[in-house]
């Protein structure tokens, strides 16, 4: 057999089988509906931008760049640390008379996330705390039947998981504030928030308020 | 106004949207009728289907404190309401949205109103309900081949709506997505090569990729999630390009006069009029998307595409020889023979578009209803050296016949007809929309 004809045959093959079937290939369709919802809910005068890991950076200092050449009113703060860790997508807000803020988002491609997921979620925000919220979207596996695994439920449920919760160093020195939320996402479905944490942003109405309450926090310095 | 508005969410714009999907409302009570056709009869799909109305859609009927249940029947799936089902709350909303309040809501929808009062997320839920009912995901629809799958949003001939159909498109291309093509009701595009084809009301589709679908829109229910992943997984196909820089004038074919032109049951702005193309009937309908400058560049080649006679009518020989007598008498019968490559080097044989496509269907091994299984470039070469029987009218058209696999077609020059002012079609004098109305 032709050698050329062998590998065009296993490339499209491989790529028959690819598509629509990694947690990469639905990053630019979850950044899309994201700044869609938020647009939507937004006061006018705030701008939204997106970017994923998959759109020519890979890490978090990459990434905020992306954004910035995204939106040309965008600047990163002087002197701000951005710490090299890689997340899925980081969303961008900015209003005429604040500074940026961030949301990141940490994409799992599963039948249900993990206790572990927001652990991984909240070291995020840890290392990087100039980023006030943080959420987990579970983009579901065909076949799945719930968002949560038991024990990440029970913790959820039972109300010891914070959805909101500020880290201050022993000096008493503030690191920073933050606040979480769910979103799961059926592909060819829509956006879903999770409902049944208490505090933690359950609707994209809630989202948009949230991102215009930390737009006067930032102004402020408190939490 | 608009405290209806308020009193919106998303759940509920989710019910609005599968009632004018498929919802009757009478005096009796409540139906939404889902035309899952061939799809929900698979019973893979039909317990995932069950599932689905059970815990997703069931779930969005609470918001009016309804609770439903289903049942299949046949091809379609019935949602009804266990016990009363008080459609009030849902009346005086599709009455605040300028929908209709009773009968099937389908019929006598437009969604130029209505679409302004919802939220970008309310809407986008009230046409998932629409999908959810209306949508069909079926790998069957494709453009030429598998890898441009299709989602077709299929509107039944009967409502003659072509009104709600520009509108939902132009509603959903607002969105941001870019519909592949849309097929009206109407025989200019349904039967545009035989004018005496009975068959030809298969009602609308806006056909648009799944990929396309997949980034713009949604459906609630899962099995049509899957499906639609499915497909968008096997799309090789890029997007389409938006309607306004689409090229489609270039690229029309001849269209016969149909005797149905004048069907009574079309609107005002439809009845009587013959369309080159789909975007001439989106022209026609005022959609903001509708590509103008190409539309006239289509109109202006009119007098070379209208065409009196049929371009390509297939026919048992039977039927073939009976609509000849009729139409043109029983002249130079019986036909003279002549080799299909002979045929198709005659110097007149450009002037009759259908002419490739007849002979396919004469000596094509197997049919799919009429039109013949394979490429016609392929059948036509195996086929070089076998025998026609042409019969010639005298005025622009042509019988021709397979005296072995007993079929005949009937094909004619392409244009002509607008100029001759001879085009009267059941006492209607017909036009190509834009040319002598003096609109479009």
């Amino acid at each position: 057999m032709c050698p050329g004809f062998a590998l065009r045959s296993m490339v499209s093959i491989v790529a028959k089988v690819d598509l629509m079937s990694r947690e990469t290939d639905y990053y630019h369709l979850l950044v899309g509906r994201l700044v869609t919802a938020l647009r939507a809910e937004l006061p006018s005068g705030f701008s939204v931008t997106g970017v994923s890991n998959q759109d020519g950076a890979s890490s978090l200092p990459r990434m905020l760049d992306a954004l910035a050449r995204e939106d040309s009113g965008f600047s990163i703060p002087d002197g701000l640390a951005v710490p090299a860790i890689l997340p899925d997508i980081v969303i961008a807000v900015r209003s005429t008379s604040g500074s940026p803020l961030f949301v990141l988002v940490e994409v799992k491609y599963s039948n249900q996330l993990r206790l572990m997921d927001y652990s991984q979620l909240a070291g995020y925000l840890l290392t990087a705390p100039f980023i006030p919220i943080g959420l987990l979207l579970l983009v579901s596996k065909p076949g799945s039947l719930a968002l949560l695994s038991p024990e990440l439920n029970q913790a959820v449920v039972s109300g010891h998981l914070p959805s909101s919760w500020a880290a201050t160093q022993p000096s008493g020195e503030d690191i920073g504030c933050f606040r979480h939320g769910i979103i799961g996402f059926r592909p060819g479905g829509d956006l879903t928030w999770f409902r049944g944490w208490s505090g933690a942003i359950s609707s994209t109405a809630e989202f948009a308020e949230a991102l215009q309450g930390q737009s006067h926090r930032s102004r402020s310095g408190k939490c | 106004m608009i405290p209806i508005v308020e009193a919106l969410n998303d759940d509920r714009a989710y019910v609005l949207g599968a009632f004018l999907g498929g919802g009757t409302i009478t005096d009796q009570g409540w139906i939404i009728e889902m035309p899952f056709e061939k799809w929900g009869l698979d019973p893979r799909t039909a317990s995932g289907i069950a599932i689905g109305i059970l815990q997703q859609i069931r779930d969005r009927f609470h918001s009016y404190a309804i609770d439903i249940n289903f049942r299949p029947a046949g091809k379609r799936w019935h949602l009804f309401p266990i016990g009363a089902g008080q459609v009030v709350r849902i009346q005086d909303h599709l009455r605040n949205l300028g929908l209709p309040t009773s009968g099937t809501i389908l019929d006598h929808a437009e969604v130029v109103r209505c679409r302004k009062m919802f939220t970008d997320s309310q809407g986008g839920a009230f046409l998932a309900g629409f999908f959810d009912v209306r949508a069909s995901v079926e790998a069957s629809h494709r453009r030429h081949t598998d890898l441009a799958p299709i989602v077709s949003i299929e509107i039944p001939g009967r409502t003659n709506n072509f009104g709600l159909v520009v509108g939902l498109c132009a509603w959903m291309t607002a969105r941001g997505s870019v519909t592949d093509q849309i097929l009206f009701n109407h025989p200019s595009q349904h039967s545009a090569a035989n004018p005496d084809y009975t068959g030809w009301k298969k009602g609308f589709k806006i056909r648009i990729l799944a990929r396309t679908f997949l980034k713009h829109h949604h459906f609630v229910l899962h099995p049509k999630c899957d499906e639609l992943v499915r497909l968008a997984g096997a799309q090789r196909a890029n997007e389409q390009r938006p309607c306004t820089e689409r090229l489609s004038a270039g690229r029309i074919g001849a269209v016969s006069i149909h005797r149905d032109i004048g069907c009574t049951d079309f609107p005002d702005s439809i009845r009587g009029s013959i369309f080159l193309h789909y975007h001439h009937i989106c022209a026609a309908m005022g959609c903001p998307f509708a590509p103008l400058e190409e539309v006239k560049a289509m109109v202006t080649r009119a007098d070379e595409l209208v065409t009196v006679g049929p371009i390509c009518a297939k026919m048992t020989l039977q039927d073939g020889l009976r609509r000849w007598e009729s139409n043109f008498g029983a002249t130079e019968y019986p036909p003279r023979e002549m080799s299909v490559d002979q045929l198709l080097a005659r110097p007149d044989a450009l002037d009759f578009p259908g002419l490739k496509e007849a002979v396919a269907y004469l000596f094509a091994t197997g049919l799919n209803g009429l039109r013949h299984r394979g490429k016609a470039s392929d059948i036509i070469a195996r086929n070089r050296g076998s025998v026609v029987g042409v019969c010639n009218s005298r005025g622009s058209a042509v019988l021709l016949i397979n005296n072995r696999l007993e079929r005949a077609v009937i094909i004619s020059r392409a244009g002509g007809a607008i100029s001759s002012k001879a085009a009267y079609v059941s006492g209607i004098r017909i036009k190509v929309y834009g040319v002598d109305s003096g609109k479009g």
